[in-house]
Formats: C-alpha cells, sequence, structure tokens
C-alpha cells in the first residue's frame, strides 16, 4: 500500500518544510490545495508562500459555528479578503456548518460533502491539506478522505501543518456538551458485538478541557484502562504538571486511573504520539489475541495540534475510533487590527501521506 | 471505594454491588409513586435536568442490578433490603422475582446522524425506527447473556395475532433472531458511520433487508429461571429507555413519541429527555398537571402518553432534604476510614451553631443601630416595642442587624403615616408579612415569616462582616437544587475537608465558618469551570442577576426579607424571545439544563403576570444570595440582553 505505517512515515520539520513547500510543490504538475481560512492568522502561512504558483488550484474552508464573537468574524473576513486579493481566481471559498441548528454536531459531515467533489476531479499530481487553523472536527474526516482518494488514484497526498506558540489573537473555545464519534472515525464503536470489548482510551490532556473530556469518559463508561497523554518535552517544561494538577481529581477519582498510566509525547513532534499509540495498541492486541478478548484503543484529540496529528496518522494506520467534543464558538475581547499580520510560525510540519516515495522497491 | 463522593455519579460506579450499596430508595419514591402500572403500559416521557438521576434510575431497572440485589439480600445488606422493598411496593419485583428486562439506549450521536443523511425523510424515519428495534432486541438478549442465561433457553412470546410477522423474523429461534438483529444493526450503522454513505438507490435495494419491525411482536421473553427450581419460569416485559431523547432531531424526536405512543406496542418505553427537548406548552401542562396532582406528583396523565418529572421542585425543600439525607447516610457508609470513628452521617460532623462576628465588628454594628436610634427620634415605648419583637434567643450580633431592619422599616414608614396614623406597616405587620416560601422547620416560638426576616439579616451580616451564613446540612441540600449529583459535589467538598480533619486527628466536624468556605470554594471552582455552550455568556447573565439581587438584599429595611435571588420580566416579553433574540433563547436552553437557572413562569405578583428567571443554588453561593424563593427584582428582557452583550 502506498502510504505512511509507523514504520515508513516521510515527514519534514522547520525550515526542511519552507525547502519542500517551494522547491517541490510550488513546481508539482497540478496540485489541489485545500486549506481553511478564519479567525487564525496562521491559516494564511502555507497559502501565502505557494502564492503566484501557477500550477496550485486553492480550496478554503469556512468553518461556521453559531457563536463566534463579532471581533473574530470580521477579522476572518478580513483574512478572506486578503487571501482572495492575493490568489485571485484560482481560489474558491465553501462554507460549512460544524453545528446544526439543533445542536448536533455536523461537522466531519459537511467537510466531507464540501470536499468530496475537489478530491473526484481528475488530473491533479498532488493534494495538499493544510490542517493550520482548521479544526479537528473537519479536518480529521477529510485527510482520511485524501488518503483513500490518493490511494485510489494513485497521487500524492501531504499535510501540512503550521503552529505558533504566541497567539496574535486571543480567543477562547467554548466546547459543546455531547461527547460525538469524528466523522468515519466510529469503527465499529457502539456495536452490539463491541459491547464486550475492553476500552483503552488515551486522552490528549490539554488546558481548561476537564469537563469536555470528562463528557467523552461518560459515553466511553465502562472503561477497562485510562492512559492520558501529557505534553513533554514542552516549550514550558512545567505544562505537564500544570495540565496533571488541572485533572487530579477526574483522572485519580472519576476515571480510576493512576499516574503509572500517563504517556508522556513531545509537544512539537507528532511522530512521538504516534509511536507511542502505535506501541501501545500493538502491545495490547498481542496480549488479549492469547485471552480470546477484544482490545480497541479510542484516541481523543484535544488542545496541542500537533499531538493531534499524531493521534490522527495512528487512527488511520490502525483503524482505531476517534472520540472527540466539538467546540461550539468562541469567544474574545481581542481588537480587530487594522491589516492583516502576516505569521511566522515556530513549527512547521509536513507529513507525506500517500504516493510514489511508498511504492516498495 | 475509598471515598464515593469523589465518583459525583452513580453512573460511574461499574460494579453492580458498590451500585445498590449507594443508591438511596428516596428518589425512586419522587418516581413511581402513585399508580405505577401506567409506567408500564404506555409512552413515558422522563424530563430532567443533567444528574437528577435519570441514568441511575435507568440502571437500576437493570436486570444485572435486580439480580445483585437477590444475592445481596443472601448478605444481609440493609440498604438491600430497603430497594427491594420499595421494589417489591413499585411492583418492580413481583414473588422474589424481577418483572421487567430493560436496556438503557443513549441517543448519541448515531441516532441523531441518521437525520443527516442524505434520503427522503421516510427512508430516515424507516432506518431509525429499525435501527433502534435492532440495537433493542440485541440490548435485551445481552442482558440477559451477561446474567449467564443460556440465549437458546429463552423463548420470545409473541403477541396475539402476529404470529406470522413473528415468522418472518424468525422469532421461534432466539439465535437466530438474534442474528438477524446484529445484521440489520450493523449494516444500518455502517450507512451512518462511512465517511460518504451510499446513495437511496443503492441503498433501496437493501431496503427489505434493513427493516426490522420486532416491536410489533414481542410481548415478554421467558425463560428458565437462574436458580433453585429448574423447572420454574422467569416471565419478563421488556422495557426500553431511550436516553438523552434531547440529542434527537426534533422531527426525529417527534416521530418517535408518535410512534412509540402506539399503544398496540406491548413493551414498556421510556423516553429520557432534557427539558429543553420538549415543547413549551408540554413542559408548562407538565409542570401545573405536576403540581395539582397530589396522588401521582409530577405526572401528566394521558391515555397513551405520559410525562413525567424526575427533578422535584426547589419548592418542596423537604422532599430533597429527605433524598439528599438519605443519599449522604448511604455514601458514608462505604468509607471505611468514617465507619470507624463511628461516624454514621454527614449531618452528625456538620455544626449548626453560627459563629457570631468579631468583637470589634459588632461594636460597629451596635454603633450604627445608635446613630439610627438617635436620627429618629421615636418615643421610648415604640423604641422597646420594636426591640422586644425580637426574638430573645437569637444571638446578639443578630439581634442587632434584625433591630437595625426593624428600625430602618420603621423610619421609612414615619412620614408616610396617614392621619390616623395607620399605614398598614406597623411592626407586627412588617413581621408578619406574608411570607415568600414557607419553611415547615422554622418554627415555634420564631414564626416563619420571622425566620426570613432573620435569615435577612443574617445575609446582610455575611456581606457586611463575612458572618458565615451557608452552613448545616439543610442549607446544603437547597443549594443542590434539588439535583442529586450537585449535591454530592457540594458535599463532597464538606467531605474533603472532614478527612482532612480525620487525617490530622482532629475532632471530625466542621464549623460554620469551615462548612461555609468550602462551599463557597466548590461553588466558585463549578462556576469557573462551566464548559457547556454559551458558559461564558451565562456567567455575565447570572453575574448581573446576582448583582441586582444583591442591591434588593441590602436594603436598609430588607424590605424583601431575606432578599432575592431571581429576576422577574413581564411574561408578555417572553412571547418574542425566540424570534427576537435566538442567542439568548439558546443560552437559557443550556442554562436551565445546567441549573444554572430556573424559569418560573406566569408567576402572579402584583397584579401582574411575571416570568421569573431563578438563580441556582450554585450561583446563589457564590454570590452570597438566599436559597428561598419568591424575592425577585423587576426588570426587563432588554435588560438581560444588554447584561450579555448580544
Amino acid at each position: 500500500m502506498n502510504r505512511f505505517t509507523v514504520n515508513h512515515c516521510v515527514t519534514h520539520n522547520g525550515e526542511d518544510v519552507v525547502d519542500f513547500v517551494k522547491g517541490k510543490l510550488g513546481f508539482s504538475n497540478k496540485v489541489l490545495f485545500i486549506g481553511t481560512v478564519g479567525m487564525d492568522t496562521i491559516s494564511l502561512y502555507y497559502p501565502y508562500m505557494l502564492n503566484g504558483k501557477a500550477s496550485v488550484d486553492y480550496k478554503f474552508l469556512i468553518e461556521n459555528r453559531p457563536f463566534v464573537a463579532d471581533s473574530l468574524i470580521k477579522i476572518g473576513k478580513l483574512h478572506q479578503s486578503f487571501l482572495a486579493g492575493q490568489l485571485g481566481d484560482a481560489c474558491v471559498f465553501k462554507e460549512i456548518k460544524i453545528i446544526a441548528d439543533d445542536g448536533a454536531t455536523t461537522a466531519g459531515r459537511s467537510a466531507v460533502n464540501a470536499v468530496s467533489p475537489w478530491l473526484e476531479a481528475k488530473g491533479y499530481s498532488d493534494i495538499v491539506i493544510d490542517s493550520t487553523g482548521m479544526s479537528r472536527g473537519t479536518s480529521f474526516p477529510i485527510i482520511k478522505q485524501a488518503v483513500e482518494a490518493g490511494l485510489k488514484f494513485g497521487i500524492n497526498v501531504h499535510l501540512l501543518n503550521a503552529a505558533d506558540s504566541m497567539l496574535i489573537i486571543d480567543y477562547k473555545p467554548e466546547s459543546d456538551d455531547r461527547a460525538e464519534w469524528m466523522h468515519g472515525f466510529q469503527g465499529n464503536m457502539d456495536s452490539d458485538r463491541m459491547d464486550d470489548a475492553l476500552k483503552l482510551w488515551v486522552p490528549q490532556l490539554s488546558e481548561e478541557k476537564v469537563q469536555a473530556t470528562s463528557t467523552m469518559y461518560k459515553k466511553l463508561f465502562p472503561v477497562a484502562e485510562v492512559c492520558p497523554i501529557l505534553p513533554f518535552p514542552s516549550q514550558n517544561p512545567r505544562r505537564g504538571d500544570n495540565i496533571l494538577f488541572e485533572y487530579q481529581d477526574a483522572l485519580t477519582q472519576e476515571w480510576g486511573s493512576s499516574l503509572l498510566n500517563i504517556i508522556y509525547a513531545h509537544e512539537s513532534n507528532p511522530l512521538d504520539v504516534y509511536r507511542s499509540v502505535s506501541t501501545l495498541h500493538g502491545i495490547r492486541e498481542k496480549v488479549f489475541q492469547e485471552t480470546g478478548e477484544t482490545p480497541v484503543t479510542i484516541l481523543s484529540p484535544a488542545g496541542w495540534r500537533i499531538g493531534s496529528l499524531g493521534m490522527l496518522l495512528a487512527a488511520i494506520e490502525l483503524n482505531l475510533p476517534v472520540l472527540y467534543v466539538e467546540t461550539l464558538g468562541y469567544t474574545s475581547h481581542s481588537t480587530i487590527p487594522a491589516d492583516v499580520i502576516l505569521p511566522n510560525p515556530d513549527l512547521k510540519w509536513h507529513i507525506w501521506l500517500t504516493g510514489d516515495i511508498y511504492k516498495p522497491n | 471505594m475509598q471515598n464515593p463522593f469523589k465518583k459525583r455519579a452513580t453512573e460511574f460506579i461499574e460494579d453492580s454491588a458498590s451500585f445498590v450499596a449507594l443508591t438511596s430508595p428516596g428518589p425512586l419514591k419522587l418516581f413511581f409513586e402513585g399508580d405505577s402500572t401506567v409506567l408500564f403500559d404506555r409512552l413515558v416521557t422522563v424530563i430532567g435536568t443533567p444528574g437528577s438521576g435519570k441514568t441511575t434510575l435507568a440502571r437500576l431497572m437493570d436486570i444485572d442490578t435486580l439480580f445483585t440485589l437477590f444475592k445481596l439480600l443472601d448478605s444481609n445488606a440493609e440498604n438491600a433490603k430497603n430497594l427491594k422493598n420499595a421494589l417489591v411496593g413499585y411492583d418492580i419485583i413481583r414473588d422474589g422475582k424481577p418483572v421487567f428486562l430493560s436496556y438503557r439506549l443513549p441517543s448519541s450521536s448515531n441516532l441523531r446522524d441518521i437525520w443527516e443523511l442524505p434520503y427522503s425523510e421516510t427512508t430516515r424515519t424507516n432506518l431509525l425506527r429499525s435501527f433502534i428495534q435492532a440495537k433493542a432486541v440485541l440490548g435485551w438478549l445481552r442482558r440477559l447473556e451477561k446474567a449467564e442465561v443460556n440465549i437458546a433457553e429463552i423463548r420470545i412470546i409473541v403477541k396475539e395475532g402476529c404470529e406470522t410477522q413473528a415468522h418472518l423474523l424468525n422469532v421461534v429461534d432466539t439465535l437466530d433472531f438474534r442474528h438477524r438483529a446484529r445484521s440489520v444493526e450493523e449494516e444500518i450503522l455502517r450507512v451512518i458511520t462511512s465517511l460518504l454513505p451510499p446513495r437511496e438507490e443503492e441503498l433501496s435495494e437493501k431496503v427489505s433487508n434493513l427493516r426490522f419491525d420486532a416491536f410489533e411482536v414481542i410481548e415478554s421473553f421467558s425463560m428458565p429461571e437462574i436458580s433453585e427450581q429448574a423447572d420454574s419460569k422467569l416471565l419478563l416485559k421488556p422495557l426500553l429507555i431511550i436516553d438523552d431523547g434531547h440529542e434527537l432531531h426534533p422531527n426525529q424526536f417527534e416521530d418517535l413519541t408518535l410512534w412509540l405512543k402506539n399503544r398496540d406496542m406491548k413493551i414498556a418505553r421510556w423516553l429520557m429527555t432534557r427539558v429543553d427537548a420538549i415543547s413549551h406548552e408540554d413542559f408548562r401542562k407538565a409542570l401545573v398537571e405536576a403540581e395539582n396532582n397530589k396522588t401521582t406528583p409530577g405526572t401528566t396523565l394521558g391515555r397513551d402518553h405520559i410525562f413525567k418529572i424526575i427533578q422535584c421542585e426547589r419548592k418542596d425543600r423537604k422532599t430533597f432534604r429527605n433524598i439528599a439525607k438519605d443519599i449522604a447516610k448511604q455514601y458514608i457508609q462505604q468509607m471505611p476510614s468514617f465507619n470507624r470513628k463511628g461516624i454514621t452521617t454527614l449531618s452528625q460532623c456538620l455544626s449548626e451553631d453560627s459563629i457570631a462576628i468579631s468583637k470589634p465588628d459588632l461594636q460597629n454594628l451596635q454603633n450604627l443601630v445608635n446613630q439610627l436610634i438617635a436620627e429618629m427620634r421615636l418615643p421610648e415605648y415604640q423604641i422597646k416595642k420594636i426591640r422586644d419583637s425580637i426574638p430573645s434567643q437569637l444571638p446578639s450580633d443578630l439581634v442587632l442587624a434584625v433591630y437595625r431592619i426593624l428600625l430602618n422599616r420603621e423610619k421609612k414608614r414615619s412620614p408616610q403615616a396617614d392621619i390616623f396614623g395607620i399605614t398598614g406597616e406597623s411592626i407586627e405587620e412588617q413581621m408578619l408579612i406574608e411570607p415568600t416560601e414557607t419553611e415547615a422547620d422554622d418554627d415555634r416560638e420564631i414564626s416563619k415569616t420571622k425566620a426570613g426576616l432573620i435569615r435577612g439579616a443574617e445575609i446582610q451580616l455575611l456581606h457586611e462582616y463575612g458572618r458565615p451564613f451557608f452552613f448545616t446540612f439543610e442549607r446544603l441540600a437547597d443549594a443542590s437544587s434539588s439535583n442529586i449529583e450537585q449535591f454530592i459535589n457540594l458535599a463532597d467538598a464538606l467531605v474533603d475537608g472532614l478527612e482532612t480533619k480525620l487525617l490530622r486527628g482532629k475532632t471530625v466536624r466542621l464549623d460554620a465558618r469551615e462548612q461555609h468556605r468550602f462551599l463557597t470554594d466548590r461553588a466558585i471552582k463549578t462556576i469557573n469551570d462551566w464548559d457547556f455552550p454559551y458558559s461564558d455568556a451565562t456567567k455575565k447573565l447570572i453575574y448581573f442577576i446576582s448583582e441586582k439581587c444583591k442591591a434588593r438584599t441590602m436594603e436598609a429595611n430588607a424590605s424583601l426579607n431575606d432578599g432575592a435571588n431571581a429576576f422577574g420580566i413581564p411574561q408578555g416579553e417572553m412571547d418574542n424571545l425566540q424570534s427576537e433574540f435566538p442567542m439568548l433563547a439558546s443560552l437559557l436552553h443550556f442554562a436551565l439544563a445546567y441549573n444554572a437557572l430556573t424559569i418560573k413562569e406566569y408567576y402572579e405578583c402584583k397584579n401582574k403576570t411575571w416570568c421569573l428567571f431563578v438563580l441556582g443554588g450554585l450561583p446563589c453561593i457564590q454570590y452570597g444570595l438566599t436559597l428561598n424563593q419568591g424575592g425577585f427584582c423587576e426588570g426587563h428582557l432588554a435588560d438581560l440582553v444588554g447584561a450579555i452583550g448580544q
């Protein structure tokens, strides 16, 4: 199969990504670029970098949520007109509904429906999914969809991501109160056959998400084991400890887990999360094969996005279910900048998902 | 289990024996009281906020719980006996055997997802019904399998006249029937969960295979008795509990209600939901009828459909206090460290003695009262009359605070006296204003009315001098908004404090100041941690209402006795809520669901009809407001809209 595996995953990071994007993607025959545009300035980074390359078709999703501060909506519009001005006729914007009128999450389904005709179009040599600024509920399903399209049509699929530790615009997300299976990542969960499965839950812990994480636990209950992932090493070395402090009651009392179950994974390296999850899942599969029981590893991405990419890779390769809580909206006290501030991210990643590079020799 | 209070909700307790040990029969009474047979022969919509005990009720009906209960009876467990007696009384256990086989189906994302499929409404409706029926059959059989019943030995009793349909579904062979249900479930699940679902034309080829109308034929399940006599049979009536009905699309909810109302169905069915899924009219009707119907509280009787409100009204404090007391007792008894010290109830660890303000503060208060008397220049006999009207057994600081309120009332009254000196606001009248909410326990020498005024004085002392107010078990229960999960969360804060004392070898008892501090800290933390939709705006709204209420509470003459904890708007303004202020309407859905607020509509006061936005127990603690209902500040919908910055 011409796609990544845990033992062979081609990636670039830092300035190598810039070289790759300008050197390889900029000169590809025909590129389909799928990104998002909204309040996150950082989402302008890659499209701006590729600006001027005639071989690129740009498609941007605009995530519509019911409750977003006016200032953030205005900033989003500012970014949209900036991109339209820079990229001209080569770009298309498509609005998708993240939350239905009755409060149900429709992010993944809306995104997949929007992206489907783009992926079906013929003639592309490369598909680029820029998940920078894209929410997990949107990016996970369309990345999986792109991987399937890449394998079907034998084309290169790339995943780009950039992150900046310094936020230009200050905002606070508000979580929904429902835990949902990520669209396309449910596997056999909730079927009668899985009723007796021994669930290992691997939530990514992050700041101010205790309630949302507990909502997920409630949906999964009963859970055989909880192995949370904490960011370490991290830019702030105390970050993991601070998060752990927030979750102490939930972790040890409500979820019945212990400090020995914690997985530490590099804050800015998605492959660390990917390898940890793969190893854990592999060991469990082996052990429970002997006992005749059905093990299942459930992933829950939240907070630090680079870590979530590792979860995504593991979920695609190992067909793992993903449970999450969607963001309903954002509040903000930021003022609207007069002009677009071009981002300068300190983390950049490129992951080559499918393509010739994985062709067996 | 070291500290069950940390589990917050009994649904997080996996082991059935521990669940039985912690479950109080108290809340069951609220649900099953009256003619409980109506709960099993027609559709019952069960309405309650998160944490009100819906899922616990569903868990209690589980066959596994009931079998565990029988096992525990052999070990002479007291709570198991009490629970069993309650269940026998409600006809859930008959002749020492369970009567129902329940399965709880969470609505979750899958049922709602069917609505999003790109198919005609008829196809989606059929998929939803088949999916629910397949899941229910699988769920019932799975529950029996877990109870070690051999599936092959189960016989499904078919409704009279439905033999042909039963034959088509192969009901005779239970294993085959299960296989069929499983294939329907998995096929529909595949359609729901695929990234891109198949086109409707492709699906229609399989539609006949996806039909599964089991509810039309099933009447009951028969099987050999699990224990003892081999020839004895167990006959169980299936009960389907669809939980979290509010997660369905409104059209699905409506269709499901219509379908399950069909009286030809022999299975029992409960549809559990938060209040926001119910139409305003239905909910109001349920509330009004619940209040009027004394024999079956909280039940709206209908021929084919009834509503059941699971959370008792906050006005009914005594009922919830008893439930809370019972729950706390069950929980404390599961804590060996407390048992070793002979502690069997939470209330015995909570001091009921108030703590007076400091001497300098007392002197300061005395000076203020003296100053007021000097300003008023009242005749001696009148001052004496006011002073004597204050109950003598009150602590000195409280006496002064009440005295100050009464003097201020007199001060306000004096200039308005008519030529005969009659104002209708004499001291006796002041002390006997119709109370907004009576307290059955505030008794004897202190009249019920005086109790409200004294509470008002206590709250004023809290704000001015930091005198503890939120202490005693009764106030803990009152602050729980009649919500079991909220009670456990607040009680946990006190139990934490008691455990610390225990570890330090100190007397395991919390004084008023400690109780007040633990409860206030926990309320503030819980509110800060709120992460439900619109929680940020909800916090703003609550702050706005609280500040208004605080101002009313701190009025020198305490015109509302113990103050306000609600914001009232003219009822008519609510008609335009959804159309003009959709965000506030959405916010209110969640604020109600999470006990941040309750809404009391059509409240008659001062010859006007009001809609009251009553603060929940946690905001009342955070902002130091009365836990009793009735007092409110007047305003308009526009004020609330302005408060959240819409």
